[in-house]
């Protein structure tokens, strides 16, 4: 009798036992992991479909660009955008100067015609203001601003795109031009310019072209297939991604590693950010990954012997991120050419799991190469289309430059770096050290 | 107590011991496992799903192997002499099985399935957990009393258990 009791109580315990460790090793880790705004945009990829806004600069400066019409690419301009633009998604024309009007219809046909341009009053700022940040926005104009109030403009794409991890390209189209050019140095002189035929007077126009990252790259790209080099054109691009291919964990190929693993338990669907398991919090890991670095079209060129590294750790605390401000440091990573292969790169990332993170809590490592900003290069066509003298004579007044067009890059170019970071690689690592 | 309701208790108390020893397998292995993966490589929890696998047929092995010897020693096996000539054999035989099984089928198995990575501290987990603690000590414990001092050692634990 003694007997069976003990034998039944043993074969109860170890069922419970047995079930204690089952349960122990179940859980259910429901935690929405996505990309800190800090560092990226929160969208892991871009809808296919996106509107465009097109503000055509109606100013009585602009229409010097279509009186000549041998050669002129300005008026088939209205159709060319009509057409890409209606690949991208709904359409919408609005001619601006001081305000802006949406126009009904065909109407935008019109900015072919001399005719159409009597503004008095150019207000890029307005434009910025009104421009829906989800939509892809075109501006076409010649770089005057009234006033010369570009700090002004500049300041607003910083706020309004870089800081939102937003793009700006500009693609720059060499024109024939006959007509006024107005306020024009300090004594707000007007002139006359005729570019005739030839095509090294032609004078340039500019689409300055706003928004998500993706869609101002393939409309880029869209743009330059469609064109037929019969005039110069020129690009560039202001954004935070450097690479043509993204150099993230989507893409980024690991080729060493120590005391670090790759895991899935928290199911994250962003591909550009991976979970990693630790197999000793104590001990120093390692990650070496290798890229691979093509330019973005239309990117700045790129002194690859000026690059710097940074990293930052955030903690995910009541659904939210939180930089965690002591870890500068505690993070070592250094990037250096492949000697194995021309054209790579690789990265090496080493750190103390229980000193570069927060015990108790999900971690996220955010790793990123850059140029220092002595890296970035003026393109060359910005410095040839640059007139940085406006106090001249008017015989000496050069109509084919832009003026302070390389000031207005310059100022671009510091506002990206300020708000968005450009980088050439992002390692975005979660590691769950609760 | 019956014959019969020992013959129950023997094989549910087989079975659930190699559940047990299959979980710890599972949890332990999962330790080990940790150490075995890159950053590059496969994620830790396919490999947990691969691995469990690989638990899971072991665990089935054996549990039917540990069976197959209670079975054999139950309703098979006759006692003709006074000593237990040649059913130790047998069961060295089965336990060599066992063994096999537990050292073979893991490196089998990484073979073909690219997803399970191992190395050596697997199988002897495996042979540990499955042929020591479950065949070896658990053929001592459990077999049934005409041959309960067959398997080696067994006169040595049971005669310190107080058993006779």
């Amino acid at each position: 009798m003694r007997r069976q009791r003990v034998l039944s109580g043993s074969v109860l315990a170890l069922l419970v036992m047995m079930f204690t460790l089952v349960l122990a090793g179940c859980g259910n880790d429901a935690v929405q992991i996505t990309m800190p705004e800090q560092v990226a945009s929160t969208a892991s990829g871009d809808s296919k479909q996106i509107d465009v806004d097109v503000y055509w600069d109606a100013t009585v400066s602009m229409q010097g660009y279509t009186t000549i019409t041998n050669g002129n690419f300005y008026r088939t301009l209205p159709d060319r955008l009509g057409d890409i633009g209606s690949n991208f998604g709904e359409t919408k024309f609005y001619r601006f100067g001081k305000d802006i009007k949406q126009l009904e219809g065909r109407e935008y046909r019109k900015f072919s015609e001399p005719g159409y341009y009597d503004e008095l009053i150019t207000a890029f700022h307005n434009v910025i203001d009104k421009a829906d940040e989800s939509h892809l926005s075109i501006v076409v104009t010649d770089l005057f601003e009234s006033d010369s109030d570009w700090s002004n403009v500049t300041k607003k794409l910083k706020e309004k795109y870089f800081a939102k991890h937003l793009a700006v390209g500009i693609i720059g189209i060499k024109n024939p031009f006959d007509g006024d050019i107005f306020d024009v140095g300090l004594n707000a002189a007007k002139y006359k310019y005729n570019s005739g035929n030839d095509p090294a007077k032609y004078r340039p126009f500019y689409l300055f072209i706003m928004g998500p990252e993706e869609k101002v790259a393939e409309f880029f790209n869209t743009w330059k297939e469609r064109q037929s080099n019969a005039v110069e054109m020129q690009y560039l691009l202001l954004s935070e991604n450097l690479t043509e291919e993204a150099a993230d964990f989507s893409r980024l190929e690991i080729k060493d590693s120590k005391n670090i693993f790759k895991d899935e338990r928290l199911a994250i669907k962003d591909k550009r950010i991976r979970e990693f398991g630790i197999d000793s919090f104590g001990d120093e890991s390692m990650l070496v990954s290798t890229f691979n670095y093509k330019p973005r079209f239309g990117s700045f060129p790129l002194d690859m012997n000026k690059l710097l590294v940074k990293s930052e750790v955030f903690i995910l605390e009541e659904g939210e991120w939180k930089l965690v401000d002591d870890m500068d440091g505690k993070i070592d990573a250094t990037v250096a050419p492949d000697p194995e292969s021309s054209g790579n790169y690789n990265i090496t990332v080493k750190f103390t799991p229980e000193l570069s993170t927060k015990a108790g809590y999900i971690n996220f490592l955010h790793v990123s190469v850059c140029p220092e900003e002595k890296g970035f290069q003026m393109p060359d066509w910005i410095k040839q289309w640059n007139m940085a003298n406006i106090d001249i004579a008017p015989d000496q007044f050069d109509g084919s430059k832009t003026i302070h067009l390389m000031h207005l890059v310059d100022s671009l170019k510091a506002s990206v770096l300020a708000t968005s970071h450009p980088s050439l690689v992002n390692m975005n690592m979660v590691i769950d050290y609760r | 107590m019956s014959r019969t309701v020992k013959t129950v208790i023997g094989i549910i108390g087989i079975i659930v011991g190699t559940l047990i020893l299959s979980v710890l397998a599972y949890y332990i292995g999962s330790f080990l496992g940790k150490s075995l993966l890159t950053a590059g490589g496969t994620s830790y929890t396919v490999w947990q799903d691969h691995f469990f696998k690989l638990v899971r047929n072991i665990g089935i092995i054996s549990g039917i192997i540990s069976l197959v010897w209670y079975l054999l020693a139950r309703f098979v096996l006759k006692v003709e002499y006074a000593y237990n000539v040649g059913k130790r054999v047998i069961w060295c035989i089965i336990g060599f099985i066992e063994l096999f099984i537990c050292f073979v089928v893991p490196y089998v198995t990484a073979f073909f399935d690219n997803q399970l990575k191992i190395n050596i501290a697997i199988p002897l987990l495996f042979v540990f957990l499955y042929t020591i603690l479950g065949y070896w000590l658990g053929s001592i414990l459990s077999t049934p009393a005409p041959f309960k001092y067959t398997p080696l050692g067994a006169v040595v634990i049971r005669g310190a258990r107080g058993r006779k």
